[in-house]
């Protein structure tokens, strides 16, 4: 079963006629401070070249040709759905609280953001 | 059992609900542990729920779903019942309110039995992604269910209950139900309301049924669809009634694109071939299509996917909810970093806005084909159920895995995997069935029409 997952991307490698380069290169430590994950040494390691790996083989889009094609956000054809202005039945503040980590004072408690002294 | 079965039975008083829930409770005792199926059961609940259910009035009990047990995927909000979506960061969350997929089937009268495994936030396609333990293909335990929705796959084809539900980005509920032997289908998107789902791609995700024939699938799709003002991107155009009104089938075309039949393990082609055979004798018309080659839908699928999901897991902040990002396991963390990267500024439009141009193209492509056929027919799956680990460390997996599912995903149609025989092996093969927007009972029709000539659904695995 793996021979036919193999012949599948390698065909479709040249079929796309993609020229694959090793240049792809990912700045991890950016990417996981704009993910807000933090990443132990060996897992930055490892994630980066899954990443690259990826992305080589996602560069494959680029053999479609999209220039005079307009994009599709979503399939539905809605648009503006909107809803009257007025309130409904909703959580009381016990349900809504019932799963934070810290509250205080029948509100959700966060980590301070400015220091004291600003 | 099928529900159609079950009702029958429930109406002549075979047996009281709470003596059908007690089967399926010591049936998922029975078999748990050798196919890790379920995250959470609901005993207590179930069976207090079917004594209510066995003293109720006769307007309650032509309910459609009346007393049926279902599952539900353990990443649908349950008020008061644990919702993890198979992650250590939700492995305590009890949501405060039901999804409305969940209360439209409490008001239908079903009895919620329990939550099923998944892969983590519904992260691939093999249920090895979940922090609660891989689940075990009831056909052959040393084989993967498929996933993300493997478990629900899993306590079907098992009859630990006898239908489920699931959720499908692109394949979740088809890819977990060829490999199981099952029904499965992934609606229209939007027609089924996605409030109460833990998002993973908003503009993919989609809820259906896992049962063992599509009727019993197109009954349950029935209770579930329709207009929901919590989620704006449902769809309001009426319900179908599914299965009432019967096109002839000779005055149905199939389409066959040849292109989804191409470097596919030989006996699904084979058996997908002689379910084409067999639904031309029953009358319908075969006609051979060209349609956009489904690989090209990986990397389309896969910027789309990664991107929506590090959107979608931006808000699991551990404050409101759950645990803290720490928790995240290596999938999710590799799923956050490449959207992050694709939807990062200068990236953003050589891959997102490039990818949403190119779904523009598949959704022409099924358009111009729907000008000539009523349904498209391909394989479900390149490969039958692979062995357990064959997901690990592959960083592609699913979207390779689901590549004859991407493109009827990424242009919203509805999709469903009908089973078509068995390896040599012995395992399940099924075939897909492709609709235009909202033709879901086309899907149904065409089905069936199959399913009675071939009835794959009596038989059983062995466990």
């Amino acid at each position: 079963m793996i021979r036919y997952r193999i012949a599948l991307t390698i065909s479709l490698r040249n079929e796309c006629k993609v020229s694959y380069n090793t240049s792809m290169h990912i700045d991890i430590h950016k990417l996981s401070h704009l993910a807000h994950l933090s990443l132990q040494p060996d897992e930055e390691t490892h994630i980066q070249e899954q990443l690259e790996d990826t992305l080589t083989h996602i560069q494959m889009l680029s053999s479609i040709d999209t220039t005079t094609i307009s994009p599709t956000y979503q399939v539905t054809n809605l648009t503006n759905v909107t809803r009257e202005d007025t309130s409904s039945p909703s959580l009381s503040q016990k349900e809504a609280l019932r799963n934070a980590s810290h509250t205080k004072d029948g509100y959700f408690q966060v980590p301070a953001i400015f220091e004291k002294n600003q | 059992m099928t529900i159609t079965d079950i009702t029958s039975d429930l109406k002549e008083k075979k047996y009281s609900v709470t003596e059908l829930v007690t089967t399926y409770l010591s049936r998922i005792a029975d078999t748990q542990k050798r196919l890790n199926s379920f995250i959470t059961t609901t005993q207590e609940e179930a069976l207090s729920r079917a004594k209510q259910l066995d003293s109720a009035d006769t307007h309650t009990r032509d309910l459609p779903l009346f007393g049926i047990p279902i599952a539900l995927k353990d990443n649908l909000s349950t008020k008061d019942i644990k919702t993890t979506a198979a992650s250590t960061i939700l492995s305590d969350y009890i949501p405060p309110y039901n999804a409305t997929v969940v209360q439209k089937l409490i008001d239908a009268g079903a009895v919620i039995i329990g939550k099923t495994n998944l892969d983590a936030w519904a992260h691939g396609s093999s249920t090895e992604n979940s922090d609660f333990g891989t689940t075990k293909n009831p056909w052959d335990q040393t084989k993967l269910p498929g996933g993300s929705s493997g478990g629900s796959a899993a306590a079907v084809a098992s009859d630990q209950v006898p239908v489920a539900i699931g959720t499908e980005t692109a394949g979740s509920i088809r890819q977990p139900a060829a490999w199981c032997g099952i029904v499965g289908v992934k609606p229209t998107y939007g027609r089924v309301s996605r409030y109460g789902l833990i998002a993973m791609a908003s503009s993919l995700d989609c809820i259906g049924p896992l049962a063992h024939t599509t009727r019993d699938a197109s009954l349950v799709l029935s209770v579930i669809a329709g207009h929901d003002p919590l989620d704006a991107t449902s769809l309001s155009q009426p319900v179908s009634e599914y299965l009432t009104k019967t096109r002839l089938a000779n005055t149905i075309t199939i389409g066959i694109p040849k292109k989804y039949f191409e470097d596919i393990d030989p006996q699904i082609a084979q058996k997908t071939k002689e379910a084409i055979d067999i639904l031309q004798k029953k009358g319908v018309m075969i006609k051979e299509i060209d349609l956009l080659d489904p690989r090209l839908a990986i990397s389309v699928y896969t910027i789309l996917q990664r991107s929506e999901v590090s959107s979608n897991l931006a808000r699991m902040d551990g404050i409101r909810f759950g645990k803290d990002r720490t928790n995240f396991h290596a999938e999710a963390k590799r799923r956050i970093m490449l959207g992050t990267y694709t939807l990062s500024s200068g990236y953003y439009d050589q891959y997102y806005t490039k990818a949403q141009k190119a779904r523009t193209l598949f959704i022409n492509d099924f358009q111009k084909a729907f000008e000539s056929v009523d349904v498209i027919l391909t394989p479900t799956t390149p490969t039958p159920a692979l062995p357990l680990g064959s997901s690990q460390d592959k960083d592609m997996f699913g979207e390779i895995a689901d590549q004859l599912v991407e493109p009827s995903t990424i242009a919203g149609l509805p999709g469903i995997n009908i089973p078509c025989g068995f390896t040599t092996e012995g395992l399940p093969i099924g075939m897909q069935l492709i609709a235009p927007h909202l033709q879901e009972d086309l899907l149904f029709q065409v089905g069936k029409l199959y399913e009675e000539e071939t009835m794959w659904y009596t038989k059983k695995p062995t466990l």
